[in-house]
């Protein structure tokens, strides 16, 4: 609009001068002016019926995954000449190929499209409409339209694929699946000898047993498998996560939770995932691919965040897991975090906590000096203290050094005979 | 396009720079050159804000040009080259807005005729007009004075609000 007021206020004053000084040579020189603006205001296109549609390649991607866009115009009005569309991508999106702005100029009933390819930080991202500049011939009049393409973007977290995790919580479901579940009944690990019942197949039969006591004869048991109840609780508190330049360990934080949620339903367990930062952001248990999608879903949302409540981890909502199941800390741990850990230890939980290595994530992104060695030593010396007394409370704790790969670090677990034990804990 | 942005910048301003020096106002006529020099550079480099600054003074030194009684179809055509090249520098703009794939040639293109439609069209009217001689009654020539007035009151202050809202 402001050409057109330049434009007009140049008319006026022409006008003006020339009307008052009796000069025509002035009013001749503002009629150009005057042809143009209304060219200009005429050839505005009055008619505007355009079709715009965006279609994926894929509405979910892993991170650094390429997706093309394809974005489709139909013009079903009447001649649009320089017509800009705009696909303003939100932040976080990097454009790879192509380009998302263009200019055309569509005859009436024509159609044209375009490709382009972008990639992204995991985040989740409604691409709801895209702009269109339309203008006279002229370009002095422009009209801003947004055309609606309700179509969305999730790129999920990376998930590693892991053979298994062992863990032993004191209480399993009904289901049959792959964690003990400490009774007898049919299974492959030995768990015990009784009396025998009739029905048993006679090669549980245990025959040594039976012949030191004639009275009766003895069949072995074997132990249960059953699935379990996890939670992963996803620390996001800001206090405990650090930020250095452009990473954040708390993407570490989430790729461990994608991994090991994504494990642990696999493995045919009931999963739910708790958020615990800015606000609790709480994924109900469930079984199955579904399940997973959600909290795959749910992670691609989670940013850390402070909050006056949930900056410590005593208020831990634990009621919302199932008595005696298995929790999953994913954090990288606080100085006052162990003893609230040690109190859900001992409400019956079993604890496994995951914990992205703070010291070694900043250290590496720091410039190598005396000074920066010795406060690192000095701090994983208090955080081995921490991790110490968590092990001493029977918690299973995996302090993951970030440099390496999480299958790598966590593998091991998936090998560990079920006793509680420190995973990669050793000197500074 | 540059070509003819440049031939329409240097007709713009040369033609009442030359009406200047006639007059013996040589300064007058330098500073018209070099606005013109600046014009043509600042399209050069490609820097958005000059194009309404040249046609403000373009359009100025054309009017102010007209007392000094040249032959009147001069200035008229000066101030056509000098909206005709404001015209240019901004469609240069435009076009910077579009990408590698786009079929920007056609757009130049009828864009250039376009605008030479326009030339020809407003140049030959404005001529024309000097052919009838401006006669108006003191009444009419009041009342069209009073609406003109109005008009550049309302303008100016929308262009104000304007500059505020984005500024």
């Amino acid at each position: 609009m402001k050409s057109t007021h330049w434009l007009s206020l140049i008319l006026l004053i022409l006008l003006l001068l020339g009307l008052a000084s009796l000069n025509q040579t002035l009013v001749a020189m503002a009629l150009p002016v005057g042809v143009y603006l209304l060219w200009g205001v005429l050839s505005l296109p009055s008619n505007v019926n355009l079709s715009v549609s965006r279609v994926l390649s894929e509405e979910r991607v892993n991170v650094d995954e390429l997706v093309e866009i394809t974005v489709s115009l139909r013009n079903d009005g009447s001649l649009l000449d320089n017509l800009l569309v705009e696909d303003i991508l939100p932040g976080g999106l990097v454009l790879e190929k192509g380009s998302t702005r263009h200019l055309v100029s569509l005859q009436a009933g024509q159609q044209t499209s375009w490709k382009y390819k972008i990639s992204g930080k995991r985040g989740f991202y409604p691409l709801r409409s895209i702009d269109v500049v339309i203008s006279d011939q002229f370009g002095i009049v422009q009209d801003r339209q947004s055309f609606p393409t309700d179509v969305q973007l999730f790129i999920l977290p990376p998930v590693v694929k892991l053979k298994g995790i062992s863990i032993r919580p004191r209480k399993t479901r009904v289901y049959s699946g792959e964690i003990p579940a400490r009774s007898g009944g049919l299974g492959i690990d030995f768990f015990g000898v009784r009396s025998y019942h009739p029905g048993d197949p006679s090669n549980c039969i245990n025959w040594l047993a039976s012949a030191r006591h004639p009275s009766g004869l003895y069949s072995n048991e074997f132990e249960q498998e059953r699935v379990a109840d996890v939670g992963i609780i996803l620390d996001g508190r800001e206090r405990s996560n650090i930020v250095m330049s452009s990473t954040s360990i708390f993407e570490y934080s989430v790729e461990a939770a994608a991994t090991l949620a994504s494990t642990f339903i696999d493995q045919g367990n009931r999963v739910s995932l708790l958020h615990y930062g800015k606000y609790l952001q709480w994924t109900f248990p469930g079984y199955g691919k579904i399940q997973r999608e959600r909290i795959l879903r749910a992670l691609t949302g989670v940013e850390p965040g402070h909050s006056l409540i949930f900056a410590y981890l005593q208020y831990l909502p634990t009621r919302i897991f199932p008595p005696q199941s298995q929790i999953v800390l994913v954090s990288p741990l606080v100085h006052d975090d162990p003893d609230v850990l040690l109190q859900i230890r001992a409400r019956g939980y079993r604890v496994l906590v995951i914990s992205p290595n703070p010291v070694s994530f900043e250290q590496e992104n720091l410039p190598d000096s005396h000074s920066v060695r010795l406060a690192a030593r000095i701090l994983k010396m208090e955080r081995n203290i921490h991790l110490e007394k968590l092990i001493r409370g029977g918690i299973q704790v995996v302090d993951w050094d970030v440099s390496q790969p999480f299958e790598q670090v966590v593998g091991r677990l998936t090998r560990t005979p079920l006793l509680v034990r420190s995973m990669n804990f050793g000197g500074p | 396009m540059k070509g003819l942005f440049g031939f329409l910048v240097f007709a713009g301003y040369g033609l009442p720079a030359w009406v200047y020096f006639r007059s013996g106002l040589f300064v007058v006529g330098v500073a018209c050159v070099l606005l013109a020099a600046i014009w043509f550079l600042s399209f050069q480099l490609e820097l958005s804000t000059y194009p309404t600054a040249g046609l403000i003074l373009g359009m100025g030194a054309n009017a102010i040009a007209t007392w000094l009684h040249p032959h009147p179809n001069m200035l008229i055509l000066g101030g056509l080259s000098i909206l005709s090249a404001w015209d240019l520098a901004r469609f240069q703009r435009r076009l910077s807005l579009a990408s590698p794939g786009d079929d920007v040639a056609d757009i130049v293109r009828r864009h250039i005729w376009r605008l030479l439609a326009f030339m020809v069209s407003s140049g030959l009217l404005s001529m024309g007009a000097m052919w009838f001689p401006l006669k108006l009654g003191f009444g009419v020539g009041v009342v069209l004075f009073v609406i003109v007035f109005v008009g550049l009151v309302q303008m100016t202050r929308k262009l104000l609000l304007v500059g505020r809202d984005s500024g």
